[in-house]
């Protein structure tokens, strides 16, 4: 029978991965959703607090009830609702709880969005993108205490999961570089070569102020390495979908995505969003990792889905 | 036994086809309308007709800023005055921008927040004035306070050449209290 393109796209996006590339995708997104929730704790006042000054007046919310930081009534509340709600991350991290702490972890995402959506920043949206791609494969099944709690139990984990999750991360990152890289071939500055140069004198983004200034940077070999890397950033994203589909290019244009975004990390501040995106790298590299990379019996020792260990004694 | 997955069941297929099918039309939506707004109206329109409360619901926005189309060409910043009974402003709230030399470790949200107020067409009028009015109940070294003005500073870079950057500043409301 002929395999048509539907089925190649099924198998592509449904097929099968190792246990474990999902696991550390999953314990990895916990320790981000974590960090990135503890480190509201010390504006959790200034944000949300009923009687903070720039609060006033805002939040005519549609969606009311999920903005959870706006009903409470005192800031003793607030710090108690953002401890309680770190919980769900921290069961992400472990792996307790299977998609259901992952939905929780969302929700609690969502709480701080729609309690001010104008204190956050494209990598908040980021992880809750992730966090939705997680959803799609069983990231409980290694790494996890679940798959833990599962062998006390004398259950056998499933060694192998849908790789939905991990063709989800690929292609939001994909889409994302890309639309961006397309959006950029629009703007002037990206033409002409002068994007880097503004971007790095944005001063409300600059992590040392003063560092670059336009007597610096505007002039000479500094403007021209500035050139350079404006074209250089405009290909690696517009193309980024073809960079990584292709094999040859794939490392180069993932390892330049590392340089791109520590770079960006040491001289912008732009709050998680370079650590969120390099995140999803891990759906490129994980998979291909010789000791994760390869599903099916040749690599992984056989093992069950989900079924009972026989009782002592039954065995031959 | 086996060590692959339960495959997938046909429908659960057939539903994630659907959300993929949503998402990218909600992506194709936010390019769109950062590419050309216009002239793609009517195709914004019908998706957010049809996808918009969903996607304001989980958060979903294809909306990838990073410095496209263009990065700014200013740093903005938004300084609150309050004027006591002597007639004189006093600054409340400097622009906060970093100072020459300055290093910033952590993430400040409360920047980011600021920056969305001044430029958020939505909430920057509404909350000048909830500012200003609450502000108005307050004292000023000692006095109280009689008038609220808040001014927009921008920085603005020029063009590559090595000139240097240049202020400007546009009062966005003088408020007088009762």
């Amino acid at each position: 029978m002929p395999v048509t393109p539907l089925d190649r796209a099924r198998r592509w996006l449904f097929g099968p991965v190792d246990a474990r590339v999902v696991g550390w995708m999953r314990a990895s997104l916990g320790a981000l959703l974590v960090t990135s929730h503890l480190a509201y704790a010390p504006e959790l006042d200034a944000l949300f607090a009923p009687d903070a000054l720039l609060t006033q007046g805002l939040f005519r919310s549609d969606t009311r009830w999920l903005a959870w930081y706006r009903l409470v009534p005192d800031a003793a509340s607030l710090d108690l609702l953002h401890g309680a709600l770190v919980v769900p991350a921290l069961l992400v991290l472990v792996g307790l709880g299977g998609r259901a702490s992952l939905l929780l972890a969302l929700l609690a995402q969502l709480a701080l969005m729609h309690s001010n959506g104008l204190a956050q920043n494209g990598g908040d949206r980021l992880l809750r993108m992730w966090t939705l791609c997680m959803l799609g494969s069983n990231g409980t099944a290694a790494v996890a205490l679940d798959a833990w709690w599962a062998r006390r139990r004398g259950r056998v984990p499933p060694a192998v999961v849908s790789g939905l999750a991990v063709r989800l991360v690929q292609l939001q990152l994909a889409w994302m570089y890309c639309s961006t890289g397309l959006a950029k071939l629009g703007g002037s500055t990206w033409r002409s070569g002068d994007a880097l140069y503004y971007a790095l004198l944005a001063e409300h983004f600059q992590r040392v102020g003063g560092l670059f200034t336009p007597e610096r940077l505007g002039a000479g070999v500094a403007l021209w390495i500035t050139r350079l890397g404006t074209w250089l950033v405009l290909a690696w994203e517009a193309g980024f979908p073809l960079w990584v589909a292709w094999r040859r290019t794939r490392w180069v244009a993932l390892a330049l995505g590392v340089v791109f975004h520590l770079g960006i990390f040491a001289t912008m501040m732009v709050g998680t969003f370079s650590v969120v995106s390099m995140w999803g790298y891990l759906a490129f590299v994980l998979p291909a990792l010789p000791a994760l990379g390869r599903t099916g019996p040749a690599v992984i020792p056989v093992r069950a889905t989900p079924t009972r260990r026989p009782p002592p004694g039954s065995a031959g | 036994m086996s060590d692959r997955p339960l495959p997938t069941p046909p429908v659960a297929q057939a539903l994630v086809g659907v959300v993929l099918a949503a998402a990218l039309l909600a992506g194709l939506r936010d390019v769109a309308f950062k590419v050309a707004p216009a002239a793609s109206a009517p195709f914004t329109g019908a998706v957010d007709a049809t996808l918009g409360p969903v996607q304001h619901l989980i958060g979903y926005r294809q909306w990838w800023t990073m410095f496209s189309p263009s990065p700014p060409r200013n740093s903005r910043g938004a300084q609150v005055e309050v004027m006591g009974t002597d007639t004189r402003w006093r600054v409340v709230t400097a622009p906060t921008l970093p100072g020459a030399g300055e290093v910033q470790l952590g993430y400040r949200r409360m920047g980011k927040f600021e920056r969305n107020l001044i430029k958020d067409k939505d909430t920057a009028a509404d909350l000048r004035e909830a500012v200003a009015r609450r502000l108005c109940a307050s004292e000023v070294g000692g006095q109280p306070a009689v008038g609220v003005r808040i001014t927009r500073v921008e920085k603005v870079t020029p063009p590559p050449g090595g000139a240097p950057a240049a202020w400007e500043r546009r009062v966005q409301l003088e408020h007088w209290c009762r």
